[in-house]
């Protein structure tokens, strides 16, 4: 908030007395229970900046198994033909029906 | 030949992607207003331009496919729907992740991110249609039909901002401006420049997986009609 300099309050006057009781710590305080605090930061900056490189290549890398899955049933398809090639092959071959 | 051309652009490629993450993170300084978040913007807004390029590739495959039905259409076609869904999620992921910061809320049903929406859910079913209903030629019309159909909404999604107002950021549209800083712009030349590239060689190794199925299925149908094969027709 602005605040003008010119018009600031003086600085108060020491205290005349020391308080009966000394202030609870930080750490007393948190040890005794938790206290939401309303308004903060929900979402992190950095977390959502490394989520969304992470998504980014998640999904490329995603599409890229994708691919490879293709390219395997591509290949399983070549050997079925290729089997078969071969067996038709052997057949039509005096020693091949022999055998068949 | 083409071997060669293929892995010197994913070598260029590669090498563009490192210096363009080094750029982002250690050269390039924080937004005023979004901090560090901000920087998700250089791989977002790169990521929706080549979801533009996957549904224009989609586009004209399909059109080349309806006016001349031949195998390279339909495989361009088939692969600028796979990337325009890829590349549709990241925007849409990475998007959410900004305006978690930006608004508050991980989605807002705003002109400009519902249309996006809509757009991939278009390429969704296109990639279902291809995936599930079969290759006869009529499936593959069907296809391209909707493949020129979902074209339609790409300028709806750019011009929705102007025309229904919303809050998606208008940076750097319409005669350019909004990145006040020289790191800031060369960031962003630099990842369009990594993620067209990128584009490129992942359309062109889909395209050419795409092709190498339908000549294995042209041969699987020879030999079946050379009796060849034991099958009476390609799975």
């Amino acid at each position: 908030m602005f605040q003008d300099p010119g018009i600031a309050p003086a600085p108060s006057a020491a205290p005349l007395a020391a308080p009966t009781t000394a202030p609870a710590t930080s750490a007393s305080v948190r040890d005794a229970g938790f206290q939401e605090v309303r308004g903060g930061e929900v979402y992190r900056g950095e977390t959502l900046l490394v989520s969304a490189y992470i998504a980014i290549w998640v999904l490329l890398f995603a599409w890229i198994a994708l691919i490879w899955k293709k390219q395997a049933s591509l290949h399983s398809r070549l050997d079925a033909l290729d089997r078969s090639i071969d067996r038709a092959i052997r057949a039509k071959t005096p020693e091949g029906a022999a055998k068949e | 030949m083409r071997g060669r051309g293929f892995y010197g652009l994913l070598g260029i490629t590669a090498l563009l992607f490192v210096v363009t993450i080094a750029q982002i993170f250690f050269r390039t300084p924080d937004e005023k207003t979004m901090g560090v978040v901000y920087k998700i913007v250089y791989f977002h807004a790169p990521g929706a331009y080549c979801m533009y390029l996957g549904a224009t590739a989609c586009l004209v495959g399909s059109v080349g496919y309806l006016v001349r039905p031949k195998d390279a259409w339909d495989a361009v076609a088939r692969a600028g729907g796979e990337l325009a869904v890829a590349f549709g999620a990241i925007t849409l992921v990475t998007g959410a992740l900004w305006g978690a910061k930006s608004w508050g809320a991980l989605w807002k049903w705003e002109p400009q991110l519902t249309t996006t929406l809509l757009s991939v859910l278009i390429y969704v079913s296109y990639t279902l249609i291809r995936g599930f209903a079969g290759e006869g030629a009529g499936e593959r019309r069907f296809a391209a039909a909707l493949g020129v159909l979902g074209a339609f909404n790409l300028p709806i999604i750019h011009y929705s901002v102007k025309k229904w107002g919303g809050q998606h950021p208008t940076v750097m549209r319409e005669g350019g401006g909004g990145l006040h800083g020289a790191d800031m712009v060369l960031s962003m030349i630099l990842g369009f420049t990594a993620f067209t590239l990128f584009t490129v060689l992942l359309l062109w190794a889909r395209v050419r997986l795409e092709m190498q199925q339908a000549r294995l299925r042209r041969m699987e149908e020879d030999a079946i009609d050379h009796e060849l094969d034991d099958r009476t027709e390609v799975s």
